[in-house]
This record gives C-alpha cells, structure tokens and sequence, in this order.
C-alpha cells in the first residue's frame, strides 16, 4: 500500500508498506530519491528460514563490508560480502523486528552506510544483533530486497515500512 | 514442488508484482547459498585448527576461551 498526500510527522514521511507474507524475495523499488535518509522497519517478520538478509539495488557482488554484533545467533553473518544479515535470530519460532537507517541513501558517489538494530519480538526469545554495513560503489539505492537468505523459504509473515527523512 | 514467489513492489506506482521463481533465479539462489555455506565451512576449519593449535601448547579450555573470545 502506497500511501500519498500525508502530511509528514515530525521528519518523518512513510512512504511505503510492503507485505513479506507469502513471498520468499521481496524486492522495494524505485525508492523516492527526495529524502536525505530513510528509515527502514521490519516487523513480525516469520518464516522458516531463521537468517533474513538484504540486498541494494539487487547486488551479489561483494560490496557489503560490515561490523557485526550478536548474541544468541551464529557468526557467519560476519564474514559474508554479498549480503547484509538482517535478522539472524530464531524467527521461525519467535518474530523478528529490526530497525535500519540508512544515511545518504540518495547520493551518488559516496559510501553508502546502513545501521541495523534486530532483535526478537517476544520475551520468549532472545536474540539480538546490531550491524554497521558499507556498501560501496552502489550508487544511489534505489532499491531494497529481503530474502530469506538459507532457505528460499516464504515468508510466513512480516511488515517491511520505508519513511523518508528530511 | 512450486518454486519460491519473488515480490516486487514499486514505490513511485504502488504497483505489486507476485511471481514464481524461475529455473535460473532458483539455481542462481542456491548457488549463492553453497557458496555462503562454503565460506561458513571455511571459517569453521579455521578455527579447528586454531583450537588445535592451542591445544597443542597445553592450554586449558577455559585459556582456550579466554583467547577466542
């Protein structure tokens, strides 16, 4: 569901709401380019697959330099170039939330850099993980993919929400 | 079996596009995973080596720890 015409809230401006359900990839395009930052929420999101990774602009080469942290999760996440583990929990029994920003996302020529902060979504689980990622020579991104990254698995549920920061 | 759905929601037209997989998306995705899978197999040798080694210089495990921690 797109949402137009609302007014922002403070600086931030939603600008889309994306379903996971059902899908295995799913892919955000055409970000609007007007926003200095964008903010991405994932919510509830379920599945399978217990490791959630992210791509920009559909890139598997190996642009995806990262710092890591975690408890409760494996540590391959860390060395992996071609993606960005997004949620590295046990979603598949406990929902994952995670919180990112992406600074500059619109710039052309700079590095681009993604905060991410995840962490179950019940008291019954406990995994967290917070992730710094630079992606470099991406250009503007223009677009986000989430994938349950071992499995191929579909989604069994999940909210993905971009705003726009001025 | 059906292959996984790929979604691709646009954001300047609102437009959701829900499709299967095809064959070369599938067998490009998996390709993917063994290769991650390899990397993850690579680090692991890694470290039972490095835990070899300490073990041969008479480290307790709780030294063991210590020091990969």
């Amino acid at each position: 569901m797109a949402l137009t015409q609302i007014p922002s809230i403070g600086s931030m401006t939603l600008l889309s709401v994306t379903s996971l359900t059902g899908a295995a990839s799913v892919t955000i395009s055409n970000i609007d380019q007007s926003y200095n930052e964008i903010q991405i929420w994932g919510d509830n999101i379920s599945s399978v697959d217990n490791n959630i990774g992210m791509r920009v602009n559909g890139s598997t080469s190996s642009i995806y330099k990262k710092l890591l942290l975690g408890i409760d999760n494996t540590s391959t996440g860390a060395l992996e170039t071609s993606l960005v583990r997004v949620l590295q929990l046990q979603v598949s029994t406990d929902p994952g939330i995670f919180r990112m920003t992406c600074k500059g996302y619109a710039e052309t020529a700079s590095i681009k850099n993604i905060i991410n902060n995840a962490s179950s979504k019940t008291n019954t689980g406990t995994g967290a993980m917070y992730n710094q990622n630079n992606f470099i020579n991406v250009g503007a991104i223009t677009s986000v993919t989430f994938f349950t990254a071992d499995t191929s698995a579909n989604f069994t549920a999940g909210t993905i929400k971009i705003y726009g920061v001025k | 079996m059906t292959n996984p759905m790929i979604r691709i929601h646009n954001m300047e037209t609102d437009e959701v596009i829900d499709r299967e997989a095809t064959a070369e998306e599938l067998a490009e995705w998996e390709a993917e995973k063994a290769a991650q899978a390899q990397k993850a197999a690579e680090e692991a040798a890694r470290l039972s080596a490095k835990l070899a080694i300490y073990a041969k210089l008479g480290l307790t495990e709780e030294e063991i720890n210590t020091l990969i921690s």
